[in-house]
């Protein structure tokens, strides 16, 4: 047991479908000022592809993962606890992070208070416009109101003499947790800063939230879970819950309040921006300049080919370098194999071009990839795909074709659009260009193949950068600073890199 | 049997009470969320560009405002320019006309006859002068 009191402390972070938040989480652990020697991080269940991906490819000093699928967040608790024999504990919901100070807050309080077996902070949620007022760790405040899952650090003797969280329980565990600790007389203290921070996203996908019926039944539950304490307190349960109840009238009126106030400003901006663009209309001025963009039909409908270089091969080839290292060995390519000379100088051995023309010189390989069973499996250490999957109608076949050909080990270097204009060139308007894909279908599409861990999909492009490749741009007429700015919800396309499952296929060029 | 008042009715027991309360807080939680998250992610992010947009539109209006000060003033300099041009030509026309008629006077019979008698007095003024001191 460690003695010292900059070590002994393990902390056990829940990750439950929370991939957007959970390296947010991870890192508030790396920046402590009291840093904790072990970090367990339990996965929670999450089905969400993109979580899945992101816990695969999670790498932090003392950090160690463990799933506990699909056994709810009270076994992902006794499960993360259970690996280490630290002397304190301390859990960290995926959504949460903790201030720098918090470790060594909360751990300075152990060591200098033996009667203190657990300290809490109530999380502040990120821009909440009305937050609820923390809750006190008291036995009538936490049956009545429920505090879930919140920061904490407690002794390890408290988890095991309560014989961890209730396995039995659900997302009720903790608040059995805590009522229990209470009953059995362990003294807690609150830390009244906030310490703590609760991204507003993980109200969303996390479970916390319930329905109005789903929550009378879990105090129910936990009424009778804690009957005889509850009995004795009634009168203060009943007071805390009419306290809780009033202030939650309070908050309805003050968000009311504040929604009113937000349209009233809303309708009174409307009316200043009609003011504006009138005055600027009788001034012979547009509201909106479009200067050369005024235009129904393209600079260029050639992608911009004569203006320059094409700003979608900005991303594309951008991609490629980053994994250049995995051109090698057989590569296949789709139309000509310019990429596989650019990027797999000295490591390829041997390479093919895939073409569905026959016509087309280059090809060695004439096969429609969504029937291309004339390919032998396990034939390439690495298939570079680039804007070729929108245009075939069977995209799973495809992409099931183009992992078949892999070798075990072999890498699929794919590109997909998000935003382009219709591809005239293979066979117009009735054939030749089927999709457009977002960041879900794109991870959907992969993972029904392949296993979430084996790919990771890059976000590409702004709405500036879609509006200029739609224009038919050129790559040297946008600011340079514009294209390496990433809007998820105006991408230009996505770049994948899916390893198919095996031990590596080449022991080297 | 009779209705019963209300000094007959056994009280709630707390805990039933308190589940009544429960259905309540859920409800209001409930809806204080969902409400809440209506606000901050949906109404407050599109207060602020609105409020964006009005700032923008204003800068474009004070811009227009401003082209079109810049322009009255610069009309308001050429008509002065111009004004002052046509005093000017006014001013060369009379002055080319009255040296013309001084050329002709100085050019007649009658100057060049009076020139003695104006030599004269000249001289007669100077030396009053010098005696005055």
């Amino acid at each position: 047991m460690a003695v010292d009191g900059d070590s002994d402390i393990a902390v056990v972070v829940t990750c439950s479908n929370q991939g957007r938040t959970i390296e947010a989480a991870l890192a508030s652990l790396q920046t402590q000022t009291r840093s904790a020697d072990r970090i367990v991080l339990v996965d929670n269940d999450s089905d969400d592809i993109h979580t899945r991906q992101v816990l695969a490819r999670v790498r932090q000093p003392r950090l160690s993962l463990e799933h506990s699928q699909p056994r709810g967040l009270p076994e992902a608790l006794n499960r993360g606890a259970k690996k280490s024999t630290s002397r304190y504990l301390g859990f960290l919901d995926g959504g949460d992070r903790w201030e720098p100070a918090f470790l060594q807050r909360a751990a300075a309080i152990l060591d200098a208070r033996p009667e203190i077996a657990l300290v809490l902070c109530s999380p502040v949620e990120d821009g909440q416009i009305s937050p609820a007022r923390p809750a006190g760790f008291t036995f009538a405040e936490v049956l009545a109101r429920g505090l879930g899952m919140v920061p904490c650090l407690m002794r390890r003797s408290l988890f095991e003499s309560l014989g961890g969280f209730d396995s039995g329980l659900g997302d009720l565990a903790t608040d059995h947790f805590w009522l229990s600790a209470i009953e059995q007389g362990f003294s807690a203290e609150t830390i009244a800063q906030p310490l703590a921070r609760r991204h507003p996203l993980s109200s969303v996908p996390c479970k916390r939230d319930r329905a109005t019926r789903q929550w009378c039944e879990d105090r129910q539950r936990l009424l009778s879970r804690h009957e005889t304490m509850a009995q004795k307190q009634a009168r203060e349960i009943l007071a805390v819950s009419e306290r809780l109840v009033h202030e939650e009238k309070q908050r309805r009126q003050a968000l009311g309040q504040e929604m009113h106030t937000l349209e009233a400003t809303l309708t009174q901006l409307g009316a200043q921006v009609q003011t504006l663009e009138v005055s600027l209309r009788n001034s012979g001025v547009q509201p909106v300049d479009w200067g050369d963009l005024a235009r129904v039909a393209p600079f260029s409908p050639l992608w911009g080919a004569e203006r320059g270089e094409h700003i979608d091969r900005y991303y594309i080839e951008r991609f490629l370098d980053r994994h250049r290292s995995d051109v090698r060995g057989r590569v296949l390519e789709v139309c000509d194999d310019t990429y596989t000379r650019r990027f797999g100088q000295g490591r390829v051995l041997d390479s093919d071009v895939l073409d569905i023309e026959q016509d087309n010189p280059q090809a060695t390989i004439i096969a429609d990839l969504a029937r291309a069973h004339n390919i032998p499996a396990e034939s390439y250490d690495c298939f570079i795909l680039t804007q070729t999957l929108y245009m075939i109608y069977e995209v799973a076949d495809a992409l099931a074709h183009s992992f078949r050909i892999l070798k075990p080990g072999g890498v699929l270097l794919c590109t997909l659009p998000a935003t382009c204009r219709i591809t005239f060139e293979h066979g117009g308007l009735d054939s030749g260009d089927f999709w457009r894909f977002t960041e879900a279908s794109v991870r959907r599409l992969f993972a029904a193949i392949v296993p979430a861990q084996s790919f990771e999909v890059t976000v590409c492009g702004n709405v500036m950068v879609c509006a200029a490749f739609l224009q038919g741009l050129a790559l040297h007429e946008l600011p340079a600073d514009v294209l390496d700015q990433t809007d998820p919800w105006h991408p230009l396309l996505y770049c994948v890199r899916a390893a198919k499952p095996g031990s590596a296929a080449l022991d080297g060029p | 049997m009779p209705h019963p008042t209300p000094d007959t009715v056994d009280p709630p027991h707390p805990l039933a009470e308190v589940l009544r309360q429960q259905a309540e807080l859920g409800s209001l939680m409930e809806e204080n969320r969902a409400l809440e998250a209506y606000l901050r992610t949906q109404l407050a992010p599109r207060v602020q560009l609105r409020r964006l947009e009005v700032e923008r539109l204003q800068e474009k209006v004070d811009r227009a405002q401003q082209a079109r000060d810049r322009e009255s003033e610069q009309a308001e300099l050429q008509r002065r320019l111009d004004e002052t041009r046509l005093l000017l030509s006014r001013t060369r026309a009379e002055l080319a006309q009255v040296h013309a008629e001084n050329c002709a006077l100085r050019a007649s019979a009658s100057w060049r006859i009076t020139a003695p008698a104006r030599a004269a007095l000249e001289l007669l003024q100077r030396l009053r002068q010098r005696r005055t001191g």
